[in-house]
């Protein structure tokens, strides 16, 4: 168990002051973080309108080749990872930016698939962050998946080219997958100042608080009891504490009761050395003194 | 205040009147109580500190040791509250707890806060479990609750100590007559 004074006033600050700061930033990232996620999320949700808006036309069309180079274009942008049109009648993967995946059956069950497959009837639409799933690509990094589905509107079912029924209410989904990489490398980056940070408050807060309790309780306190100690031998010491009102107070009242205990003691020795015919100067000038 | 009064024994140890004996033995008796008070007083402030750590163990590895929220209980209880509401109750409960903790430190007042921390700590790993965010916001809660322990534990170690000193004190006074 800790005896020390000085330490223990100082562990309960030090303790606190430490604890806080930590849990402080680390609920402060925890904010940052979520909101760089969904800021992430709404940038991302952002792009999958912006190539459902810029697909519209060519599904529109029918204008297939076109629709399939843009799918490429576009999976070949740095961040994304997967691009991929299913066509919900063939239950196939029409288009996609990986062309080893055209013509593959869709799996329902898929990470993708799963929030609106999960009743016996599918979902036909999604709130924005339900749109959103996060995962692990084989390398182990993560990644975002937005699936969007591509509702029949009124000039798809009736088109003059291919049209659908207008019973139709999803004609298919887009997927596309982004990388988490920059959003990491930034969550990195804010830890590492965080923590710089965090180390910078502590080491400024508890020194400062060690070094104002050190110069202005437990110094003070450590020269009394050597004063005290000192004054019992030799009680001409001088006073350790000018100018600290209080302390000079302690000093006071102890010099006087070492003044008091020792005056019989330095009668009797004053006695002593009279009757031997010597000191009874020497005792008459430390009663004086 | 019953006065000793030595008898004329000769030599022979001395009698105390019945009245002074059965004091002694009483205040003997309170001391001894009181001493064992404080021992299981400390004993209870390191409990709370083993099953909070145990909690967090279990906490860390939620994903083997609990199962995953059902879907049923999940939709009867309702959604979880926002994250953010969770995190402003832990940063508000650190701090009042903190500060309360060190008043009563500098009162030296002698009475357990650990279960109820225990308890507190715990609603919180639970609410972020909830949320489904524990795993994102596991240390945030750790650290708060062995910040918050470690005081309290100190607060009642010294607090024992400083107790179980009188009490020593107090039979050795018995003891010496």
């Amino acid at each position: 168990m800790i005896k020390s004074f000085a330490v223990r006033a100082i562990v309960p600050v030090a303790l606190s002051i430490t604890g806080f700061v930590i849990l402080g930033c680390l609920v402060l990232y925890s904010f940052l973080r979520t909101d760089l996620e969904n800021f992430s999320l709404r940038r991302q949700q952002e792009l999958a309108d912006t190539v459902m808006q810029a697909a519209h036309y060519s599904m529109l069309k029918g204008d297939r080749a076109n629709l399939a180079d843009m799918v490429r274009q576009i999976g070949r942008r740095q961040g994304v990872t997967h691009l991929r049109i299913f066509n919900k009648k063939s239950m196939t993967i029409t288009f996609s930016a990986d062309p080893t995946e055209v013509g593959t059956p869709l799996d329902r069950t898929a990470g993708g698939c799963i929030q609106c497959h999960t009743g016996t009837t599918p979902r036909e639409t999604l709130g924005p962050m339900e749109q959103a799933r996060h995962y692990r690509d084989k390398q182990g990094r993560m990644e975002v998946g937005i699936t969007v589905p591509i509702p029949n509107r009124q000039e798809c079912s009736s088109a003059a080219c291919h049209a659908h029924d207008s019973g139709e209410r999803v004609l298919g989904t887009l997927d596309i997958g982004l990388s988490l990489r920059p959003l990491e490398e930034t969550l990195a980056a804010v830890r590492i100042e965080m923590a710089v940070f965090c180390l910078m408050i502590l080491i400024l807060s508890i020194g400062g608080v060690s070094a104002l309790l050190w110069r202005n309780v437990f110094a003070p306190i450590k020269e009394l009891v050597i004063f005290a100690h000192e004054n019992t031998r030799d009680p001409s010491g001088g006073d350790p504490h000018a100018g600290e009102e209080d302390l000079e107070a302690i000093v006071g009242s102890l010099k006087e009761m070492a003044e008091r205990c020792r005056e019989p003691i330095v009668k009797r020795n004053g006695e002593n050395r009279d009757n031997s015919g010597t000191g009874s100067a020497n005792g008459a000038a430390y009663r004086k003194e | 205040v019953t006065v000793f009064q030595p008898d004329d024994t000769g030599g022979q140890a001395p009698r105390f009147p019945d009245g002074v004996v059965a004091r002694t033995e009483r205040l003997r008796q309170e001391s001894l109580r009181n001493i064992r008070r404080l021992e299981r007083l400390g004993v209870q402030s390191r409990l709370t500190l083993i099953l909070f750590m145990a909690a967090s163990a279990g906490a860390m590895f939620h994903g083997l040791v609990l199962p995953t929220f059902p879907h049923d209980l999940q939709a009867h209880l309702g959604p979880p509250p926002p994250l953010g509401l969770i995190h402003l109750g832990l940063i508000l409960y650190g701090f009042s707890a903190l500060v309360l903790t060190l008043a009563r430190y500098t009162k030296g007042e002698g009475k357990l806060h650990g279960w109820s921390h225990l308890g507190f700590l715990l609603s919180f790993y639970f609410f972020y479990y909830y949320a489904g965010e524990l795993e994102g916001s596991f240390w945030s809660v750790f650290s708060a609750g062995l910040t918050i322990l470690v005081l309290e534990n100190l607060r009642m170690a010294n607090f024992c100590r400083e107790e179980l000193q009188k009490e020593k004190q107090k039979m050795a006074g018995l003891k010496d007559g």
